[in-house]
């Protein structure tokens, strides 16, 4: 374990984070807030405690895989904790605790509040807690690789860590060339829904927040209502498409550009993805059709809620509680589900769910041919055995996840259907759950244990479980 | 520049380890899962599984967009077919290695025929460099610069040798002329010599200068070595036939030790004038009774590591003058120079940096001016070759007048026909080859770089 190497990387990260507050702190300016003074002060604080980790000295250059993953957990939580300083300095969120519940739920994209009442809290909190959505939604670590000089080879299993879904492909040979096509990809894609928010008639500073959420597929709104109240259907329909767009892996883009159409149209991953999406909205809009009145409206209404859950996103114009449950029990197959890999949105991921079906359907003619020998393949490449079983043992871990964690949370003695989705809802970075955590609820009703257990539900799930896992292995604490 | 590498062994990964570094976009092709999964845990490239000599998953590869394409898999044949394919999809520089000598006979319709533009055998490549080492056995290690008009020698301080605890300015009338100290190898550290410069018993040496001056430089030491008249050589493979190719012409002889009787009959064919020996090359005995005390080299070159560097050790142990051993592995040289094992040779070592130097040579035509460049003691130093075009800030001024960056040296300076190992009034005029050496972490892109 290369310790001085992790601390030293963290300090130049948390450097970094210091500058993702800097557009917060210009908001606060232009709104003459008293939050200036704030921000300065979080600012300094990111910023001496980076500097001074990253004056440690280097003396070995090596970085292990789990040097990686050690890195990716202890910045992730360096960095919410320090994101919460704004919150809590300015007593907006007076208690600490419910302020990195709250940064925590901004980086790692879910969108879980424990706020009653969002429109009270200054614009620059607000904006903050947006833009953390934006820079935890395709990675912070990413986003450090840009602006920090060239780090070596080893730097991918930092990026591996930390991006979505089972494996990374590479683009380019580059690893910072791979983090700017991203995060280019990503910059123009969330000015597009800025712009079209502004034309269907949404204030400026409205649209960046809502598009900063959608784009990280995170779901904090400034309104209390969140996109329910602009009552548009422009607007549903604008962030309807954003949201899915950004659950798709953005390496397809990348191959848009350049011109690689027909691979596209082949990718397993999105077929999956879109049918899953069609099937979802028509089976919702059927059965909700009577509560609505009307095809249109049960339409738009059942494409942003399966839009919302599917790429994790959280942001609500109608309370699916109400709902029947036949659409309930979609929606809530839906938050285990969630997107593709390679995008910013969380879940199992679609690959996954396809590579198992695969393994399933193998298994399942091995009953009666108990010798054939029978490859998996996606995109026309064979799996080796161990990426089924490693994504096999992911699944699983997963569960197990919700199904403790949850176990953890009743203690709290709320009935089964929000303890249960609250834990769901949290692991796979949506936001709201159904019951009490729906999307006109929040969590604030949960006491501090809780609180904190669904934090590190949600940076297990925005980080994939492992990186966490291996802060927990003792072998990690010892020395050789 | 975009490097497309098929096959990632020891060679493919050796060459992509160093070319990354230098900051190129490097994509390996290779069947091999887990060889893959090595690079791309540890390499800043993209990996591509699959068969690098299909029109398809070349076209993955971005063979539109590259530069060159190294095909260094384990078989002649797909490495053929690999550079063929590539350049009928686009024009692009190939590089291929070929083993087989009845391959590499044909050379140059490999060349014309089926596409490849260089075509590097690393047996041959290997039995050169041994060749070379023979012809100068004082020194641990020869490297011939500017077509062998001038050479590198490596040899190490002992102790109570002239060197020892001497400082560099001291050696001013002693040495012979036209020979200068480039580099210093002191506990795995690299050091280029100043004037106030202290030698120590242990220090590997990296000294330039022309044959004369170098063998004068031995003699003065008392180390000189008389010339390898006879050979005696363990394992019978390609290197070995190559090796007695070579040398026979130079009269010396050669006496082949080998331990499969079906190579010794085709060895005996196609070397009339060597001495071939049906043995087991690590039995004492046997090479007792052929007098391994007799012979003034002796090299082991069969086909397994372990054997190699035993046989080596053993014969260090009997005396005999030279030893040089070939490994296959490419990590190894500094920790058997700690066994008492001066001269390893590694033939896929080798390979790897003639294909370094080769794209280091592209990029020359690509705008920089960096003709070759040479890489010692594992790359911790390097000799880099400028062509003195543009090079306003150095032209034409007494060398002693120029205020060089620290830890950088003008090595050698070739002015037409001639060669000049520096000493302070010479200057560098324009057209001149020049080579200089700094330490790795010094950037010298142009011949300008290297003024403070």
């Amino acid at each position: 374990m290369n310790n001085r190497l992790i601390a030293h990387l963290i300090g130049k990260i948390l450097m970094v984070e210091s500058i993702f507050m800097v557009p917060a702190l210009i908001v606060s300016f232009i709104y003459r807030e008293d939050e200036t003074l704030v921000f300065l002060a979080s600012i300094g604080a990111t910023l001496i405690v980076g500097f001074l980790m990253s004056r440690i000295k280097i003396k070995k250059k090596k970085l292990s895989a789990r040097d990686g993953m050690l890195i990716v957990s202890f910045s992730w939580i360096l960095i919410s904790v320090f994101g919460a300083l704004p919150a809590y300095l300015s007593g907006s969120i007076p208690h600490f605790i419910d302020a990195l519940f709250e940064s925590i739920s901004g980086f790692t994209t879910t969108g879980s509040t424990i706020l009653t009442d969002v429109e009270v809290l200054p614009k620059s909190i607000l904006f903050w807690r947006s833009l953390t959505h934006w820079f935890g939604g395709m990675g912070v670590l990413v986003f450090s690789l840009l602006l920090l000089p060239s780090m070596n080879g080893q730097t991918l299993q930092i990026m591996r860590a930390e991006s979505p879904g089972p494996s990374t492909s590479k683009l380019v040979p580059k690893i910072k060339d791979i983090a700017k096509i991203l995060y280019s990809i990503y910059a123009v894609m969330t000015a597009v829904v800025i712009v079209a928010l502004m034309l269907a008639g949404m204030p400026l500073y409205d649209s960046i927040i809502h598009a900063v959420g959608a784009a990280g597929t995170g779901g904090f709104s400034c309104k209390n209502l969140s996109v329910a109240y602009y009552e548009s259907t422009t607007i549903d329909v604008i962030l309807s498409i954003a949201m899915l767009a950004f659950g798709i892996n953005f390496s397809l883009y990348f191959m848009a550009l350049t011109g690689k159409w027909k691979e596209i149209w082949k990718n397993e991953e999105l077929r999956a993805f879109l049918a899953c999406v069609a099937g979802a909205v028509f089976f919702i809009t059927l059965d909700i059709i009577k509560q609505t009145g009307g095809i249109l409206p049960a339409l738009r209404y059942s494409l942003f809620q399966v839009a919302t859950i599917v790429s994790t996103t959280g942001y609500a114009t109608a309370d699916f509680n109400l709902w029947p449950t036949f659409s309930k029990m979609i929606l809530l197959a839906l938050m285990f589900v969630g997107s593709c890999a390679g995008s910013t949105a969380g879940g199992l991921k679609q690959i996954r769910l396809v590579i198992m079906g695969k393994a399933l359907s193998r298994s399942a003619r091995q009953v009666s041919h108990p010798r054939s020998v029978i490859s998996i393949k996606t995109e026309g490449k064979t799996l080796d055995n161990n990426i089924v079983m490693s994504i096999g043992i992911f699944c699983v871990l997963y569960v197990i996840l919700i199904g403790g964690a949850a176990l953890l949370v009743s203690l709290d003695n709320y009935d089964i259907e929000t303890s249960f989705t609250a834990v769901l809802a949290t692991v796979s970075n949506i936001g709201p759950g159904i019951g009490f955590v729906g999307p006109m609820g929040n969590f604030s009703i949960f006491s501090d244990f809780s609180k904190l257990v669904l934090s590190f539900c949600m940076l297990a799930g925005r980080l994939e479980i492992f990186p966490l896992l291996v802060l927990f292995q003792r072998t990690t604490w010892k020395k050789a | 520049m975009n490097i497309i590498i098929i096959g990632d062994g020891k060679v493919g990964y050796t060459i992509a380890e160093h070319l990354e570094k230098e900051e190129h976009d490097i994509t390996i092709i290779d069947n091999n899962e887990e060889a893959l999964k090595k690079a791309d845990d540890n390499l800043d490239v993209m990996c591509i599984k699959g068969n690098g000599a299909r029109k398809s998953v070349l076209l993955e590869a971005g063979i539109e967009m590259a530069d060159i394409l190294i095909a260094v898999t384990s078989r002649d044949e797909m490495n053929m077919v690999c550079c063929l394919m590539a350049k009928k999809i686009c024009d692009v520089r190939t590089v291929a290695r070929i083993r087989d000598p009845e391959y590499y006979e044909e050379f140059s319709d490999l060349q014309q025929n089926v596409g490849i533009d260089v075509v590097i055998n690393p047996e041959y490549a290997a039995a050169l460099e041994i060749a070379n080492i023979l012809q100068f056995p004082s020194a641990m290690n020869v490297e011939p610069f500017f077509g062998g008009r001038v050479r590198m020698v490596e040899f190490k301080v002992k102790k109570d040798d002239m060197l020892d605890g001497l400082k560099l300015y001291q050696l001013g009338g002693k040495w012979p002329e036209n020979t200068l100290v480039l580099a210093v190898e002191r506990e795995q550290k690299a050091y280029i010599p100043g004037g106030d410069f202290e030698f120590q018993a242990g220090d590997r040496l990296f000294v330039m200068g022309h044959i004369k001056s170098l063998v004068e430089m031995f003699r003065m030491m008392h180390r000189y070595v008389q010339k390898v008249h006879s050979v005696m050589i363990a394992g019978g493979g390609r290197t070995s036939y190559y090796l007695a190719k070579i040398i026979e012409r130079l009269n010396i002889s050669v006496k082949i030790i080998e331990i499969s009787a079906k190579k010794c009959w085709r060895l005996s064919e196609d070397l009339p004038q060597a001495m071939i020996i049906e043995g087991d090359a690590t039995d004492r005995d046997l090479l007792e009774t052929e007098n391994i005390d007799d012979v003034d080299a002796f090299i082991t070159m069969t086909g397994r590591d372990e054997e190699n560097l035993i046989t080596a050790m053993y014969a260090v142990d009997r005396g005999v003058d030279k030893v040089i051993a070939m490994t296959t592995r490419v990590n190894l040289p500094s920790v058997i120079n700690k066994l008492g094992l001066d001269s390893v040779v590694s033939p896929k070592l080798i390979t790897a940096s003639y294909i370094i130097g080769y794209v280091r040579g592209m990029q020359n035509s690509a705008g920089s001016i960096v003709e070759s460049l040479y890489k010692i003691m594992d790359g911790k130093a390097e000799i880099i070759s400028f062509i003195a075009n543009d090079a306003k800030r150095v032209l034409n001024i007494p060398l002693r007048e120029l205020k060089l960056k620290k830890e950088v040296l003008i090595a050698c300076i070739q002015h037409g026909s001639k060669t000049i190992v520096p000493h302070g009034n010479e200057r560098i005029q324009e057209g001149d080859k020049v080579l200089i050496v700094t330490k790795e972490d010094t950037l010298i892109l142009s011949l300008n770089d290297i003024i403070a």
